[in-house]
């Protein structure tokens, strides 16, 4: 490296003018050659600071070859090129046919070349194979491949590709490999708390549906979403300059705020109604008129919008340089569910959170690691099997007598009419109606029965499907009465 | 006065990672195959515009995660549906034992209402591969899907459209009639709402 700069120069340079330099649009090639060398410089002083510092300006940490250096210093990952692995002598690994479907389904977008696919497939496969095996505990996910091909075309040695995806996985991706899916839903609801912060109408739209819209970018790092190597390699360089996976949850909510005039606009054209108007999704208590009957509509366009949406190069930098600064403003310490849905083993409260302040050599040392995974997944199988019990509870089969299906039915019905007030404020008025009616029928009735002790036969027949309909109907109009007095009183 | 809503069809693929599933719904929807889609994590739905018979109908075809860790998540997704797809690979004797317990799972966390009388189609994927990998016949199938209620069966090739489209007409046909047997429902409360948005511009309270 001939073009090491004294500290002193780099200091000065970066204090001044990184900002300005490095967040002009597009790098020109001359500014791209003062990064990388102020990159090398860092890289090789080993200057954190500086590095993180760069690696969130403009172009990132620029190419393949200097993330494959960077990368493992940001998170601390202590590298040894010279190091290899043997994973054929250890016993396979429970999920490897999984792990051989997606292969064959890898590397979708990239690269063009088809030799060259071939070969990072191949080399895939071990390095997947390979850290499975030496983790036998951890479960395989789908997405954890898109990660893997990342880390293939970046690390052009294998040692070294190995040694930061087990690092990676074990510091910052296990709780995706649990044995359910749990610990990775719970992470998503990050998203709903955090933009409860920044938000809070908007949140009232996007929290309609479960967050596991987000589920694809989140268990994958974006890699399974995002169609170029470039952008994705952008964000993953905010994420470990940030050395923690909760910027991923962060960065997605930060997506939506960018995008959100074009979710709501998309929201009103796929379901013919109106959302974006200010009185119409914030005025009241309840969901926005017509979006309970578009669920699955919002998932799909919140699912989509990492993939569509995100294209250019400049939208990515804005996207994740507030995500960065949600990351200050509001920690995930102040959101209620990392506080109380997020285990106390997960990664983003020990290996992975925020401002660790516990280094990766000392959680390497006297194997306080494995005991913290150990710990983790003891908890997970101890859940696992509660709520396995509880599953087996909750199906079996109960006695429902006839009448409490048509009241839950009707109760349903009635829930469902929750925001069309007026129309169930007839719905009790009619059931009133209903109900007087049927009290004078009543009153007829008993005068019919009485009568129909001494009339003829047929016409006590009738008279008792009479009183039989005569009771139905007070019922009914009791249950829709009951059902929606609590919705509508207030209305009288 | 309330304007009819154009009818949607709920319609989720179902079956164990590797089927074929997502190759199957992009062979209906776009009418062509490629052995680089993505593996499917979550769920996500595509569109389709179709008449059957005189009615104008769309589709909404889910196509979902088979990986077994990803399961549980259906009870987000399930709700609604008027149809279920049950696809398996008949070169997988694995994905084929699974049919069954997919379809446990989907009359539970979709909360279906009259489970017996659910539409579901079964889908034997893959028929173009040679004669010695198949592992499960069509007798077989024909076996099971009769002892889970008489299901409809259709062996495919998302590969080189073979039965593709006869399968997902009849899929579209069973959730329709599904649709229309839940309208019936509806009605009621429908018919309460017309007598009354005539008047309710007095009672604003
Ligand atoms: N020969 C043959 N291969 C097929 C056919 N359909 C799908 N495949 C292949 O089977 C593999 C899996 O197909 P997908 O459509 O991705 O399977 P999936 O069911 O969506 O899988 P998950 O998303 O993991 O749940 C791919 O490599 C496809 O190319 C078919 O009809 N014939
Ligand atoms: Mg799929």
């Amino acid at each position: 490296m001939s073009s090491i700069l004294p500290p002193e120069w780099v200091e000065m340079e970066l204090g001044d003018m990184s900002k300005s330099i490095f967040n002009e649009l597009p790098l020109s090639e001359d500014k791209a050659d003062l990064k990388k060398s102020c990159l090398e410089t860092a890289c090789a002083l080993q200057d954190g600071q500086l590095l993180k510092l760069l690696a969130e300006t403009r172009d990132g940490l620029i190419d393949s070859k200097l993330r494959s250096k960077i990368w493992p210093q940001l998170l601390g990952f202590p590298i040894d090129p010279q190091l290899g692995y043997d994973f054929t002598s250890s016993p396979p690994h429970k999920d490897e046919d999984q792990v051989s479907k997606d292969i064959d389904r890898s590397f979708v977008y990239y690269p063009q070349n088809e030799a060259r696919k071939q070969e990072l497939k191949s080399r895939l496969s071990d390095l997947i194979v390979g850290v499975l095996r030496a983790n036998p505990e951890l479960h395989y996910y789908q997405g954890y491949h898109d990660i893997a091909s990342i880390v293939v075309m970046v690390f052009e040695n294998d040692n070294e590709a190995f040694q930061f995806l087990s690092l990676l996985t074990q510091f910052h991706l296990r709780d995706h490999m649990m044995s359910s899916i749990d610990s990775s839903v719970q992470q998503l609801e990050i998203i709903g708390d955090l933009m409860g912060c920044i938000d809070p109408k908007f949140n009232r739209v996007i929290s309609s549906v479960n967050p596991i819209y987000s589920l694809s970018s989140i268990l994958s790092l974006f890699a399974h979403n995002i169609q170029s190597f470039e952008d994705l390699c952008l964000i993953w360089d905010f994420v470990f300059a940030e050395k923690t996976m909760v910027l991923p949850l962060y960065i997605y909510v930060s997506v939506l705020v960018y995008f959100k005039e074009e979710i709501l606009t998309k929201l009103e054209e796929e379901s013919g109604s109106s959302f974006s108007s200010e009185d119409t999704y914030f005025e009241e208590d309840d969901l926005p008129m017509n979006l309970e009957n578009n669920l699955d509509i919002l998932h799909s366009i919140l699912t989509n919008v990492v993939g569509e949406n995100l294209g250019n190069e400049f939208e990515i930098f804005q996207v994740l340089h507030s995500s960065v600064e949600y990351l200050q403003n509001h920690p995930p310490s102040q959101l209620k569910c990392f506080q109380t849905r997020i285990s106390e083993f997960s990664v983003l409260k020990t290996t992975s959170k925020p401002e660790g302040d516990v280094p990766v050599s000392s959680y390497l040392e006297d194997d306080r690691l494995s005991t913290l995974i150990t710990k983790q997944i003891d908890e997970d199988k101890a859940k696992a099997e509660k709520r396995r019990l509880q599953l087996i509870a909750s199906r079996r089969p109960r006695k429902t007598s006839s009448m409490d299906n048509l009241r839950k039915y009707l109760y349903d019905r009635v829930l469902i009419n929750r925001n069309r007030k007026l129309k169930v404020s007839m719905f009790v008025k009619i059931s009133f109606t209903i109900g007087i009616l049927s009290f004078l029928l009543h009153y007829y009735t008993d005068k019919a029965q009485f009568r129909s002790l001494y009339g003829a036969g047929v016409n006590g027949v009738h008279n008792m499907v009479i009183v039989k309909f005569a009771s139905f109907s007070n019922t009914v109009a009791g249950i829709n009465f009951g059902a929606a007095k609590e919705s509508v009183f207030g209305l009288f | 006065m309330s304007s009819r809503k154009k009818t949607i069809l709920k319609v989720i693929i179902l079956g164990d990672s590797g089927v074929g599933k997502t190759s199957l719904m992009q062979q209906f929807i776009n009418g062509k195959f490629s052995n680089q889609y993505k593996a499917t994590i979550g769920a996500d739905f595509l569109p389709k515009d179709l008449a059957i018979d005189d009615k104008q109908v769309t589709m909404q075809i889910w196509d979902t995660a088979g990986q077994e860790r990803f399961q549980s998540l259906g009870v987000a997704f399930y709700r609604g549906s008027d149809c279920c797809v049950l696809v398996y690979d008949v070169t997988n004797t694995k994905s084929f034992e699974s049919i069954s317990s997919w379809k446990d799972e989907f009359l539970v966390q979709a909360n279906v209402k009259d489970p017996d009388n659910f539409p579901f189609v079964v889908i034997g994927n893959k028929i173009d591969v040679e004669e010695n990998k198949r592992l499960i016949s069509g007798k077989k199938a024909q076996a099971l899907c009769a002892q889970l209620g008489n299901l409809p069966y259709f062996e495919t090739s998302a590969k080189e459209a073979v039965n593709v489209e006869q399968a997902f007409d009849v899929v579209a046909r069973n959730a329709l009639q599904q649709e229309e047997s839940l309208e019936f429902a509806d009605d009621y409360t429908d018919a309460v709402n017309i007598h009354v948005d005539g008047d309710n511009g007095s009672c604003a309270c």
